[in-house]
């Protein structure tokens, strides 16, 4: 494999899996990090209304801004700690499909939550996470000095993807000088052009119109080698190639 | 070699028993108690593990391998969490892991005491020698208004009539700006030390000044009769909030035989248990300090809890925890 500049990691786990995941970089997380602040401006906002409505007199109102205090101080340091440590995402993170896990790809623990969010402090220093911003642009997977210490990464979740529902009537042998890689990619098409126009289809076939005999439709030339490729030529009990 | 569709079809129970299984696990409420009954779920994986990794090596389909991946990283996702009993870790954290955490780093925590009380005390003394001085370390509108707060004709330290909202009011502060300070000392350790160091020195500076100026102005009754109490909680946590922060420097400073990375990881994992007892030392501070030291208790009871209290903080610490096993 090629070393290609990429967003893409691969992670070994114990049991020789490898997990391919994609690392979030700083703008998807700062827009998360915005969905998150509003969140928590909401909360203090309606806060202040509900409970500062319902004391009203001039008394209690010293009272109510103690209470503030503590719910701003608990959003402050534990909204995001509590959200990662129970969920793996704050509810920011989520809306953008990302998630926090540790570099070897297993979920983020307490204490890794709280690391990557108390030094939330010096990654926003002097103002607007320039600290975490400068540090992320120098590392290769976008951590911020929090990710550094904690060991953390926050990576996209793909939603699965619906399985293949390819099937054509006929399959026929493709030349048997194809290569692992070449089969793989007509079976790719194949599966693919359920979710692509008859045009697109035939444009994409075209790139290998030079396999296919002339008075033959590329597409249909590709889907059935697809077919034979995935199926054999008959249809079930065809046990080797 | 088989072909895609065979194989397919050979594993495809397996498949579907291990997302069934992974369904129910991943919908289960995080509060509801972990269950055994799904002990087929390693050997799934395991087996998935080597299904997909052939698939791979056959050059099967993406829609194929793609899927084989998405089932494995749930999986993973789901043996690798980590299921902690929140109140055994609880009383293993009190019963003695937080001291003996902290007092493996002894010598860190010397540093961060002196760093700490070798200014106050040197400020202390040079405050209530000189005005000038109480005005060059907090500056004179600050000295002022402490002097309104603790001169013992104003009264209560407390607006009259206002005591259990005024209580609430400063219970919240307390928790919100000193608990504040303890995270903020321990974070900035990971600018090279430098954020800990200042913060402590700092805080000593002030404090000592304010100390030194207030005794010596004569309302000592009023001012160490109102910080006694909360007194050892409190500082000792800075101090000890300045440990776990002078972890994160010196892991950079002086990571040893590992690279500065891995050298930072472990002192953070070790660093959160300290920052949390000093977190939890300063909430405990929060609620003397706005229930019990505002009080108009003899001044001579109040210096009575005040010591026995620093007492019972350092024997805890010093103690507690002793026969626990050493983990490596």
């Amino acid at each position: 494999m090629d070393k290609a500049v990429d967003t893409l990691h691969t992670v070994e786990t114990p049991e020789g899996a490898l997990l391919q995941i994609a690392v979030a970089g700083p703008v998807v997380r700062g827009m998360a990090w915005l969905v998150d602040g509003t969140i928590r401006t909401v909360i203090l906002i309606i806060l202040g209304t509900v409970v500062g409505s319902s004391t009203g007199g001039a008394d209690d109102g010293v009272a109510f801004i103690g209470i503030f205090m503590i719910a701003q101080f608990l959003l402050n340091w534990f909204y995001s700690t509590t959200f990662e440590a129970m969920t793996g995402t704050t509810p920011g993170k989520k809306a953008f499909g990302l998630w926090v896990v540790h570099d070897n790809a297993t979920p983020i623990t307490l204490s890794g939550a709280l690391v990557r969010n108390f030094l939330r402090v010096v990654d926003s220093l002097p103002f607007f996470y320039m600290v975490g911003l400068i540090c992320m642009m120098f590392d290769n997977r976008f951590r911020r000095l929090g990710d550094l210490a904690a060991g953390t990464l926050v990576i996209y979740r793909d939603k699965a993807a619906p399985p293949s529902t390819f099937v054509h009537d006929v399959g026929t042998p493709p030349p048997e000088w194809l290569s692992r890689d070449q089969r793989q990619s007509i079976v790719d098409f194949a599966e693919r052009c359920s979710n692509l126009s008859a045009d697109r289809q035939s444009e994409l076939a075209s790139v290998l119109s030079h396999l296919i005999e002339d008075n033959q439709d590329p597409v249909h030339t590709l889907k059935s080698w697809a077919q034979w490729i995935l199926r054999g030529q008959s249809d079930a009990q065809s046990t080797s190639i | 070699m088989l072909n895609q569709q065979v194989f397919e079809q050979q594993y495809e129970t397996d498949w579907q028993q291990l997302e069934s299984a992974l369904n129910k696990l991943e919908t289960k409420r995080i509060w509801h108690k972990a269950t055994s009954d799904n002990s087929d779920l390693p050997k799934l994986y395991a087996a998935l593990c080597q299904q997909h990794a052939l698939a791979l090596s056959r050059g099967y389909s993406h829609a194929l391998t793609n899927r084989l991946h998405d089932l494995i990283v749930r999986a993973h996702h789901q043996l690798y969490k980590h299921r902690a009993h929140v109140l055994d870790k609880m009383m293993r954290f009190f019963g003695g892991g937080f001291a003996a955490g902290l007092r493996e780093q002894h010598k860190l925590l010397t540093v961060a005491s002196l760093l700490f009380f070798v200014p106050t005390i040197i400020c202390g003394v040079l405050a209530a020698y000189s005005v000038d001085f109480a005005d060059l370390f907090m500056g004179s509108r600050q000295r002022f208004a402490l002097e309104q707060m603790y001169d013992p004709a104003n009264g209560s330290i407390r607006p009259e009539g206002l005591e259990s909202q005024t209580n609430l009011y400063m219970f919240g502060f307390y928790i919100a700006n000193n608990i504040g300070i303890d995270f903020r000392v321990f974070a900035s350790g990971i600018m090279y030390c430098v954020g800990s160091v200042f913060f402590l020195v700092f805080n000593g500076i002030h404090i000592g000044a304010a100390a030194g100026h207030l005794t010596a102005v004569g309302f000592h009754e009023t001012f160490w009769g109102f910080v006694a109490g909360h007194s050892a909680p409190e500082l000792i946590a800075l101090c000890i909030s300045g440990t776990a922060g002078l972890m994160l420097g010196m892991a950079l400073i002086k990571p040893g035989r590992q690279t500065r990375r891995l050298a930072l990881m472990r002192a953070a994992k070790k660093s959160v248990p300290i920052i949390i007892g000093a977190g939890l030392m300063t909430l405990f501070a929060a609620f003397i300090e706005a229930y019990w030291s505002a009080n108009n208790r003899p001044f001579e009871i109040k210096i009575i809890v005040g010591v026995v209290m620093w007492i019972l903080i350092i024997a805890y610490l010093a103690l507690s925890g002793r026969r626990l096993k050493h983990r490596g």
